[in-house]
C-alpha cells in the first residue's frame, strides 16, 4: 500500500495546485504552503516504502494485460533521490519565485512530474512503463514551459524528441509483445535469454533509442540546453538533477534486469566489440564533445546545461563496463551529480535572484556579497571536477579505475580529457560569477534569504558528508548491484575495501584536514592583512576606475574560441536536427499540393481511384 | 442481330462516360452541372433498362388483365427516386452558381480556386 | 418499447413543425427535445440489442416486401454517438449563432441531416441506403455553404460535384448489384454475390468504395473535406467531422460485408488508409488555419479508423469503433472551440490567437484537453483507442500492418508538434485585453464533449462489450 501513497499523494498535489491556480497570483503563500506540504509528506512515505521491496502491486487490466508495480532496491533509490530533490527544489523556489503570477500552475506540473517519474520507477511492465514515461515526458514538457517565450519556443524542440522517443518506444513495447508474448519484466527476462539474435537486436534497437534520447547521449543531445536552460532556473536545477537520469534507469532496468548480462554480451560482434562497446562510445562522446562546448557558452544556465549532458555520459560509462567498480561508479555518480548539480543551478538562481542576470560576460566579484552561494557552487564545481574530498571524486575515481582495468583505455583517456573540460567550464563559471571585480551596480546586494539558502547548506553538507563516507550510499548501490545481477562492490565506510582497488576518503579527509591546518597556521603566522578597497590600485599607468573592467572575465576562453571555432562550431548534430524539421516542413508541403483547389482536378483524383484499384485488383486476382 | 437492351446499355455507359469527362474538363461551372446532369440521365436509362423484361408490360395491375408478364418495377421506382434526387441536387448547385457569379463575377472553375492546400 | 421508425419520423416531423412554426427558440428547444428524446431512446434499445439484432416492420408490411430496417448493436451505438453530438452541438448553436440570418431553416436542416444519419445506421436495404445517403449529402451540402460568403459557396460547390460523383458510382454499383441478385435487400445481394462472377463483384465493390467513399472521406477522393470543413460554421465542422464521415465510413463497411469478403480488396483498403493518415498529417502541419488544420487531421483520423476496420479482425473494428467515440468527442471539442476563437478574434489565423488561451481560460484548457486525447497521451481515452488498433494491426502482422504501424506513429508525432504548436500561441504572450469567455451553453456543450475525452478509460467497460457486438456485425462476414 505504500508504494500506491506515492503514486497518490503527488496527484493530489498536482489537483490542490489546479485548484487553488485562480487564488495563486493574490495570496502566493497559500500555494506555496501547499506545495511544501505535499513534498514534506512525500519524505516519510518514500522512506517507508523501503520494506516493500520485492512486492509487486497488480493494477488495473488495460487491454488483457495487468498492470504490475512493484518496489526494487533501484526503485527506492532513485524514489529517495527525486523526493529528496523535489523537497529541495520547493523550498528553494519558496524564495526565488517573487509572484506566482506567471507561472500560477508551477507546482502542479512539478507534481505531476513527480507522479510520473515515480510511477516510470515503479513499473514492472512494459505497458505501465510505457504510461508512465509517456506522462511524465508531457508533464515535464508543461513544465518546462514556466518560463516565458524562450521556454515556450524551446519547450517545443524538447517536445518533438519526447514524442518520437515515445512512439520509438511504443514501437518497441509491441513488438516485444508481439515476439514474446508479454509485458512483465520478470517473464521477459526469461524469456529474452531464450529469444533469437535478430529479436533481440530489434527489440534493443527500439528500446534503447528512446531511452538514450531522455538521457540526452549523443547525438540525441541537442534538446537539453536549449531546453533545460530557457526554463526558471529552480527547475532548471531540477531537470538537470534528475530528469534526464530517468533514462539512465531505464537503461539499467532494461539492460540488467531485463535482459541481463548474458544476454548482453551475446549481442555483438566478438567478446571485445559488443554492444556495450557501442554505449561506451556513445558515452565516451557524450562525455567528451557537449563538454567542450560548454566552455563556449556565456549564459551561466546554458554553460551548466551542456555539461549535464556531459555528466550523463560518464553514467552511462560506468554502467556500460559493467564490471563491480564501474556499475557502482555509475550508480553512485547518479546520485552525486544530483547533489552537486543542484547545488551549482541554485547558487546560480541565487545570484540571478539579487542580480537580474545570468549573463556571466555580466557578472563578477560576488564573493563577498554572497558568500553562501559562493560556498555552495565552491562545493559544487569541487565535486563536479571530481576533486578529493567530495562525493564527485569516489564515484569518478570508480569510472576510471573501471574503465582502465576493464581494457578500454581508449575510452578512459576521453574520459580524463571530459574531466580536463569540465574542470575548465566550471572554473569559468565561478569565476566570472564570484572572482575579480565586482562591478559598481552590484555594490548593494546581500544575500539571499532563509528558503534559498536552506537546500543550498542542506546540499553542501550532503556532498561533503557523502563525499568523505561513501559508504553511506555505496551500501545501497552495493544491495543495488545485488538485485540486478552484477558483481557487488566491496566498500567500506571510508571508500573501496582493498582487493578491489584501495580507496579511503576518511585517510584522504584526514590529510587534507592536516593539510589545511597546517596552511592556516602558517598564513596566521604571517604579518597582519590589510583590507582595501578593489580599486585601491595602480595599474598600466592609471589609477582604477570603477567603471572600467579591469579583470579577464570577459568572453573568457576567447583564446579556445580562435583554436576550436572552424570545424567544433560547425555542430553538426544541430544541423541535422534543422534539416530534418526543414525536410519536413518541405514533405508538409508537397504533399498539401494535392489539394489543388480546382474541382476538375478533385473529379479526376476519384476516377483514377477507382481505375488504378480495378487494375490493382484484376492483377491481384 | 443487337437487341434493344444491348443498344440501350451501350447507350447509358456513354451517357454516364461523356457526363464524366465533362466533368473533367469542363472550366465553366455550369457546363459541370450540365454534365452531372448527363451523367444522371445515363445512370437513370442504365437501371431502367435493367429492369427490362422481354415483351413485358407496364407493372401496373389493371383490371381485367391476370397475371401478366411484367417489366420489373423495382428499378422503375429507383430511378423515379433518382430522378427527384438529382433535380434537387441540380437546383442546388446551380443556386450556387449564381451565388458565386454574383460574388466573384466568374464561374470559371479554374479561376475559383480561393480554397487550396 | 417505443418504436425505432422514431428515429426517422421524428427528426422528420419536426423539421417540418419548424419551418411551420417558425419561431427561433420554439425551433431551438424541439430541436434539443427531440436529439434527447432520440438519445434516450436509442440507449433503451441498446441492451435488447445487445443480443440480437432487432428488425422493425414500417407500415405492417412484412418482409420480403416491405422496408428492410433492423436496430442492431452498431445501429444503436451509432445512433447514441449521434443523438448526443447532436444534442449538444446543437446547445453549442443556441448562442453561437444567436445572430444568424434564417436560425429556424439552420435547425430543421440539421434535423433532416439526423434523420437521414439515423436512417442510415437502421437501413439494410440499398434503396433505403441510397435515398438516406443523398439526404445525408444535400443537408450537408446546404450546411457546408451557410455562411454564403465566398469561401463556404466554393467549398459547397466542390462538395457538391464531388458528392454527385459518387453517387453516379453508387448507383451503378446498385445496378451491378441489382442484377446479381434480382432484390435489392442486404442479405440478398451478400447472398448472390458469394456465387457471382468475380469481375462482377469487383466493379460493384470498387463503385461502392468510391461512391460512398466520398462521403467518408478516403484518400483520394476526400479532397473536398479541407474546404468544406474549414467554412462551414463551427457547429457544422464540429458535425460533420465528428460523426458524418465516421457514419458514412461505417455504413461502407457495413455494405462492404457483403462484397469485400469474396475479394482480396481489404489489403487495398490498408493502403488507401495509410495514404490518408499519411497525406493528412502532412498536409495539417503545413497549415496555418486553425479549422483548416483540424480538417486535415479529421482527413487523417478517418484513415486511421479504415485502417482499423479494415485489418479484417474483430479487434480492431472494436478498436476503430472505440476511436471513431473518441474522434468524435475530441475533434467536435476541437472545432468547437476553434469557432469561438474565431468569433472573439475574428480571424482563423492561428497567428492571431498570441495569448487568447490565457484570457478565454476555460477554451484553452478543453483545447488542450482535447489535443492531448486526440494525440493519444495516456491516461486519456485516445490513448486506449489509439493503442488497441496498434495492437490489433501488430496480431495481424504482415508488411502492410506493420507499414500502417509505422504511419500511424509518424502521424501522432506530426500531431502532437502542429496541435502543441497551436497551444504555444494560445498561451504566448499576447494582448492583454479583456475577451469573452464562451458563453454557458457551449461551455456546457463543450465540457460534456471533453469529459467522454478525459475519462473515458471509466468508460471502457461499458463500451467494449457495446463495441464488440458492433464489430461483429461489421466482421461476421469476413
Amino acid at each position: 500500500m505504500n508504494t500506491l501513497w506515492l503514486l497518490i499523494v503527488p496527484i493530489i498535489g498536482f489537483l490542490g495546485s489546479v485548484l487553488l491556480a485562480g487564488s495563486a497570483k493574490k495570496y502566493p503563500a497559500v500555494m506555496k504552503s501547499w506545495a511544501l506540504i505535499v513534498s514534506l509528506a512525500l519524505i516519510p512515505l518514500s522512506v517507508v516504502a523501503g520494506p516493500s521491496i520485492g512486492a509487486v502491486i497488480t493494477g488495473p487490466v488495460v487491454f488483457g494485460s495487468s498492470l504490475l508495480l512493484g518496489f526494487t532496491e533501484l526503485s527506492w533509490y532513485f524514489v529517495l533521490m527525486i523526493v529528496g530533490i523535489t523537497v529541495l527544489t520547493i523550498f528553494f523556489s519558496v524564495g526565488a519565485l517573487r509572484s506566482l503570477t506567471v507561472f500560477p500552475l508551477y507546482y502542479g506540473w512539478l507534481f505531476l512530474k513527480v507522479m510520473g517519474m515515480i510511477a516510470v520507477v515503479l513499473s514492472r511492465d512494459l505497458l505501465s512503463f510505457f504510461i508512465a514515461w509517456e506522462m511524465m515526458s508531457w508533464a515535464t514538457f508543461f513544465l518546462m514551459r514556466q518560463g516565458g517565450e524562450k521556454a515556450h519556443r524551446a519547450s517545443m524542440g524538447y517536445l518533438a524528441y519526447a514524442v518520437v522517443a515515445g512512439m520509438i518506444l511504443l514501437a518497441g513495447t509491441l513488438f516485444v509483445r508481439n515476439t514474446l508474448g508479454t509485458f512483465s519484466f520478470t517473464e521477459l527476462s526469461q524469456r529474452f535469454g531464450g529469444a533469437d539474435t535478430g529479436i533481440l537486436v530489434v527489440a534493443l534497437i527500439l528500446m534503447l533509442l528512446p531511452m538514450l534520447i531522455e538521457a540526452a547521449v549523443y547525438p540525441f543531445h541537442s534538446w537539453l540546453p536549449d531546453s533545460y536552460a530557457s526554463t526558471e532556473t529552480s527547475i532548471t536545477a531540477y531537470l538537470a538533477s534528475i530528469s534526464t537520469r530517468m533514462g539512465i534507469y531505464a537503461l539499467t532496468v532494461f539492460l540488467f534486469s531485463i535482459l541481463g548480462l548474458q544476454v548482453v554480451d551475446r549481442i555483438g560482434v566478438s567478446s571485445h566489440w559488443n554492444l556495450r562497446m557501442v554505449l561506451l562510445v556513445l558515452a565516451a562522446l557524450t562525455a567528451v564533445l557537449p563538454t567542450f562546448t560548454a566552455l563556449f557558452q556565456h549564459d551561466a544556465k546554458q554553460l551548466i546545461t551542456w555539461h549535464s549532458i556531459g555528466q550523463g555520459g560518464y553514467m552511462l560509462l560506468g554502467l556500460a563496463s559493467a564490471s563491480a567498480l564501474g556499475t557502482a561508479g555509475g550508480l553512485f555518480h547518479i546520485f552525486n551529480y544530483l547533489t552537486y548539480v543542484a547545488l551549482i543551478i541554485f547558487s546560480i538562481a541565487a545570484v540571478e535572484y539579487r542580480t537580474g542576470t545570468t549573463n556571466l560576460n555580466k557578472l563578477g566579484g560576488l564573493i563577498t556579497k554572497q558568500p553562501v552561494a559562493f560556498l555552495g557552487m565552491l562545493f559544487g564545481i569541487i565535486g563536479l571536477a571530481g576533486i578529493p574530498p567530495m562525493n564527485g571524486f569516489v564515484s569518478k575515481w570508480l569510472i576510471y579505475r573501471s574503465l582502465i582495468l576493464g581494457g578500454y583505455p581508449f575510452i578512459a583517456l576521453c574520459a580524463f580529457l571530459a574531466t580536463i573540460g569540465t574542470i575548465l567550464s566550471v572554473y569559468k563559471l565561478i569565476h566570472n560569477t564570484f572572482l575579480g571585480q565586482l562591478r559598481e551596480e552590484y555594490e548593494g546586494i546581500r544575500e539571499v534569504g532563509f528558503w534559498m539558502q536552506a537546500p543550498i547548506w542542506i546540499l553542501m553538507v550532503v556532498v561533503l558528508v557523502t563525499g568523505v563516507f561513501p559508504g553511506l550510499i555505496l551500501q545501497w548501490v552495493a544491495r543495488i548491484q545485488a538485485s540486478l545481477g552484477l558483481e557487488v562492490l566491496a566498500y567500506n565506510l571510508g571508500g573501496v575495501s582493498p582487493g578491489e582497488g584501495n580507496l579511503n576518503m576518511i585517510a584522504v579527509i584526514i590529510l587534507f584536514l592536516a593539510t589545511f591546518v597546517a596552511a592556516w597556521l602558517l598564513f596566521l603566522t604571517g604579518s597582519r592583512r590589510r583590507i582595501v578597497s578593489q580599486y585601491d590600485n595602480y595599474a598600466g599607468g592609471h589609477f582604477l576606475n570603477k567603471n572600467v573592467p579591469y579583470n579577464f572575465n570577459y568572453n573568457f576562453y576567447s583564446a579556445f574560441d580562435h583554436i576550436f571555432d572552424k570545424q567544433y562550431q560547425r555542430a553538426p548534430v544541430k544541423k541535422i536536427e534543422r534539416n530534418l524539421g526543414r525536410f519536413i516542413s518541405t514533405m508538409a508541403d508537397y504533399t498539401r499540393r494535392i489539394f489543388t483547389g480546382q474541382i476538375n482536378t478533385y473529379a479526376a483524383y476519384g476516377l483514377l481511384a477507382v481505375l488504378v484499384v480495378l487494375i490493382v485488383l484484376r492483377e491481384v486476382l | 442481330m443487337i437487341s434493344v437492351p444491348q443498344v440501350l446499355y451501350i447507350t447509358s455507359f456513354l451517357l454516364i462516360l461523356i457526363g464524366l469527362y465533362g466533368v473533367l474538363t469542363q472550366r465553366n461551372l455550369i457546363r459541370i452541372v450540365i454534365a452531372l446532369n448527363v451523367a444522371d440521365s445515363g445512370i437513370n436509362l442504365l437501371l431502367v433498362t435493367l429492369g427490362y423484361v422481354d415483351g413485358g408490360r407496364v407493372p401496373i395491375f389493371t383490371p381485367g388483365v391476370q397475371g401478366a408478364h411484367m417489366v420489373d418495377p423495382v428499378p422503375q421506382a429507383l430511378v423515379l427516386t433518382s430522378i427527384v434526387i438529382g433535380f434537387g441536387v441540380t437546383a442546388l448547385m446551380l443556386t450556387l452558381v449564381m451565388r458565386i457569379f454574383a460574388q466573384r463575377g466568374t464561374i470559371d472553375a479554374s479561376r475559383l480556386r480561393g480554397l487550396k492546400w | 418499447m417505443v418504436s425505432p421508425l422514431l428515429f426517422i419520423i421524428g427528426p422528420l416531423g419536426t423539421a417540418f413543425l419548424m419551418i411551420l412554426l417558425n419561431r427561433r427558440l420554439v425551433s431551438l428547444i424541439l430541436a434539443l427535445a427531440v436529439t434527447l428524446a432520440l438519445g434516450i431512446l436509442a440507449l433503451s434499445w441498446l441492451p435488447l440489442t445487445l443480443q440480437a439484432a432487432q428488425p422493425m416492420v414500417v407500415a405492417s408490411i412484412p418482409a420480403p416486401l416491405g422496408i428492410p430496417l433492423s436496430l442492431d448493436a452498431l445501429g444503436a451505438g451509432m445512433a447514441i454517438i449521434v443523438a448526443l453530438s447532436a444534442l449538444l452541438v446543437i446547445l453549442y448553436s443556441s448562442t453561437y449563432l444567436r445572430n444568424d440570418h434564417a436560425p429556424v431553416t439552420y435547425y430543421a436542416v440539421v434535423m433532416l441531416l439526423l434523420m437521414a444519419s439515423f436512417g442510415l445506421v437502421l437501413t439494410r436495404d440499398l434503396f433505403n441506403l441510397f435515398v438516406f445517403f443523398e439526404i445525408l449529402c444535400i443537408s450537408s451540402y446546404i450546411l457546408v455553404a451557410w455562411e454564403q460568403n465566398s469561401s463556404a459557396l466554393e467549398a459547397s460547390f466542390k462538395y457538391m460535384v464531388l458528392g454527385s460523383i459518387g453517387s453516379t458510382f453508387m448507383l451503378v454499383a446498385i445496378a451491378l448489384a441489382y442484377r446479381a441478385a434480382g432484390s435489392l435487400a442486404m442479405a440478398d445481394i451478400a447472398k448472390a454475390f458469394s456465387q457471382a462472377n468475380r469481375g462482377e463483384v469487383i466493379v460493384a465493390a470498387v463503385l461502392f468504395l468510391f461512391g460512398m467513399g466520398v462521403e467518408a472521406a478516403i484518400f483520394p477522393v476526400n479532397t473536398w473535406l479541407p474546404d468544406a470543413h474549414s467554412s462551414a460554421p463551427s457547429s457544422i465542422s464540429a458535425l460533420l467531422s465528428g460523426f458524418v464521415i465516421e457514419l458514412s465510413l461505417v455504413v461502407l463497411f457495413r455494405l462492404g460485408g457483403t462484397v469485400f469478403a469474396q475479394i482480396h480488396l481489404l489489403p487495398v483498403l490498408q493502403s488507401i488508409a495509410i495514404a490518408g493518415i499519411l497525406v493528412g498529417e502532412f498536409s495539417a502541419f503545413a497549415q496555418h488555419e486553425v479549422k483548416r488544420t483540424l480538417a486535415y487531421s479529421s482527413i487523417a483520423q478517418v484513415g486511421l479508423m479504415l485502417f482499423a476496420l479494415s485489418l479484417g479482425s474483430p479487434e480492431g473494428a472494436q478498436a476503430g469503433l472505440l476511436q471513431l467515440l473518441m474522434h468524435a468527442a475530441a475533434k467536435s471539442t476541437l472545432f468547437l472551440v476553434a469557432g469561438y476563437f474565431i468569433l472573439r478574434t475574428g480571424s482563423r489565423f492561428m497567428e492571431d490567437y498570441k495569448g487568447l488561451g490565457r484570457r478565454m481560460p476555460l477554451s484553452g484548457l478543453f483545447f488542450g484537453l482535447a489535443a492531448l486525447s486526440l494525440i493519444g497521451v495516456p491516461p486519456f481515452f485516445g490513448f486506449f483507442t489509439k493503442w488497441g488498433i496498434l495492437q490489433a494491426a501488430v496480431n495481424l502482422g504482415g508488411t502492410i500492418a506493420w507499414i500502417g504501424i509505422t504511419s500511424i506513429l509518424l502521424g501522432t508525432t506530426l500531431e502532437a508538434i502542429y496541435l502543441f504548436r497551436i497551444f504555444q500561441i494560445l498561451y504566448a504572450k499576447g494582448e492583454n485585453d479583456q475577451v469573452a469567455e464562451m458563453e454557458w451553453p457551449a461551455v456546457t456543450a463543450v465540457a460534456l464533449f471533453v469529459l467522454v475525452v478525459v475519462f473515458g478509460y471509466f468508460l471502457l467497460p461499458v463500451l467494449t462489450p457495446v463495441a464488440g457486438a458492433a464489430a461483429n456485425a461489421l466482421t461476421n462476414l469476413f
